[in-house]
């Protein structure tokens, strides 16, 4: 337990974790600070590209002989993971079946933020993890959309649906399978790969020195943007914050039983859970607005932004890795 | 100069419905629009403003001209059309110059 707050500690004291709780702290005391928006959305299209070479480069180095498995693991998770939320939400009488549908896709797909800051901490650690996780990442975005709409469609009966334009399809498609973020990832995840250790190295200044200072400025909007969103924690009522405090350590179990299955080492087995334990903020609300118009955002944007992000961040990721190593130290 | 009388149809719509009130609009034979991004507010579904990342909470308005037939069945189709989407839609009587571009 000492051992787990001294982790929790360390990764509270690192600069990244501390410009999040800056952007916190200038959010909760109503400061006019602002990262622009378009310097925002140019960090996070950076922040893809990078964690995609990163992720390439490592796997040009490996043999790729678990690619297979573990990109089909991380579909199966994304599938498999709402069906546990919807259950606890429906259990717990927190929300109605449509809404339950919304958020449960939320929790079965990840976010991407939770997982940079994942990576740094081990980084930060000498902890080493697979490339494959990055794969595995982009592979659980989307899946957990199926089964919240497939839910909902369940609750709404036949008939319900609001009529469907081809427009709006064709956007919700494009929202789901070519979302910027994805694409970026993924593409610099192949370029990565396809470049090995020689080809990164020309861009080694820009992709590796100074990414540490790019998150600090990325996170510190995070935070900012995060305890905007905290303002309205107080409308959720208790029971769905506890929800939202529970189900990623609920989800992160899965993530250890998985990683096991698959024979992860200690960094790729927290970087799993971390994955499975976070829940998206940016994919999934977009995907849900166009196709689950009756479900609220105000709710399911609060819970996974304003609720799941903050406890990953100071407290899932360090006690994620802890139990990781705890694992492996027992047969 | 002679004026010509045409409704101007206003929608405020959540910015991720806007391809389709757009392609909705085009439907029914309106010529042309222009819409403003980034509009906030408050209303019915709280306040409206993109502040997550997502931006779901952002609006965009669209502006239409055209008859008084056709703006009458698009205000009559949006109560199902947009029934569980954040958006605002009225008429307004305006004067035009040129007829045949509404």
């Amino acid at each position: 337990m000492s051992e787990l707050l001294a982790l929790a500690g360390a990764n509270l004291l690192s600069p990244m974790v501390l410009c999040f709780v800056l952007g916190a702290v200038a959010a909760a005391i109503r400061s006019d600070l602002e990262i622009p928006e378009a310097i925002a959305k140019g960090l996070a299209i950076y922040l893809m590209l990078a964690i995609g070479m990163k992720g390439g480069l490592a796997m040009a180095k490996s043999d790729g002989a678990n690619v297979l498995p573990s990109i089909a693991m991380a579909l199966a998770l994304s599938f498999a993971l709402p069906l546990l939320a919807y259950a606890i939400l429906r259990g717990i009488r927190a929300l109605g079946s449509v809404d339950a549908a919304a958020v449960a896709a939320h929790y079965g797909s990840v976010s991407i933020v939770t997982f940079v800051t994942a990576v740094e901490f081990l980084n930060g650690r000498g902890v080493a993890f697979d490339g494959v996780l990055v794969a595995m990442m982009a592979a659980m975005e989307t899946p957990a959309i199926v089964t919240g709409l497939l839910l909902a469609r369940r609750a709404l009966g036949p008939g319900t649906q609001p009529q469907r334009s081809r427009a709006r399809q064709s956007h919700l498609l494009r929202e789901v399978l070519a979302n910027g973020s994805i694409v970026v990832l993924v593409g610099g995840f192949a370029i990565g790969w396809a470049v090995g250790p020689s080809g990164m190295e020309k861009v080694k200044p820009f992709i590796f020195d100074i990414y540490n200072g790019m998150l600090c400025l990325f996170l510190l909007d995070m935070g900012l943007v995060a305890m905007r969103q905290m303002r309205s924690v107080d409308d959720l009522g208790l029971r769905l914050v506890g929800f939202g405090l529970v189900m990623p350590p609920l989800n992160a179990a899965i993530g250890f039983a998985a990683a096991r299955a698959l024979g992860f080492d200690v960094g790729s087995t927290a970087l799993l859970a971390t994955l499975c334990a976070s829940a998206s903020y940016i994919a999934v609300p977009a995907a849900m607005r166009l196709a689950l118009p009756q479900a609220r955002p105000a709710i399911y944007v609060t819970l996974s932004l304003g609720v799941t992000f903050p406890f990953n961040v100071a407290i899932g990721i360090p006690l994620y890795l802890s139990i990781a190593q705890w694992l492996a130290r027992s047969p | 100069m002679t004026v010509h009388r045409r409704k101007k149809i206003e929608i405020v719509v959540e910015a991720a419905m806007l391809a389709d009130v757009v392609e909705w609009l085009t439907e029914h034979g309106v010529k042309g629009y222009t819409t403003v991004p980034k509009v906030s507010g408050f209303g019915r579904q709280g306040r409206r403003q993109a502040e997550d990342p997502a931006r779901v909470f952002e609006n965009v308005l669209v502006i239409a001209i055209a008859g008084e037939e056709t703006a009458r069945r698009i205000l009559a189709e949006s109560v199902e059309r947009l029934r569980d989407y954040a958006a605002i839609v009225y008429l307004s009587d305006v004067e035009v110059a040129r007829p045949d571009h509404f």
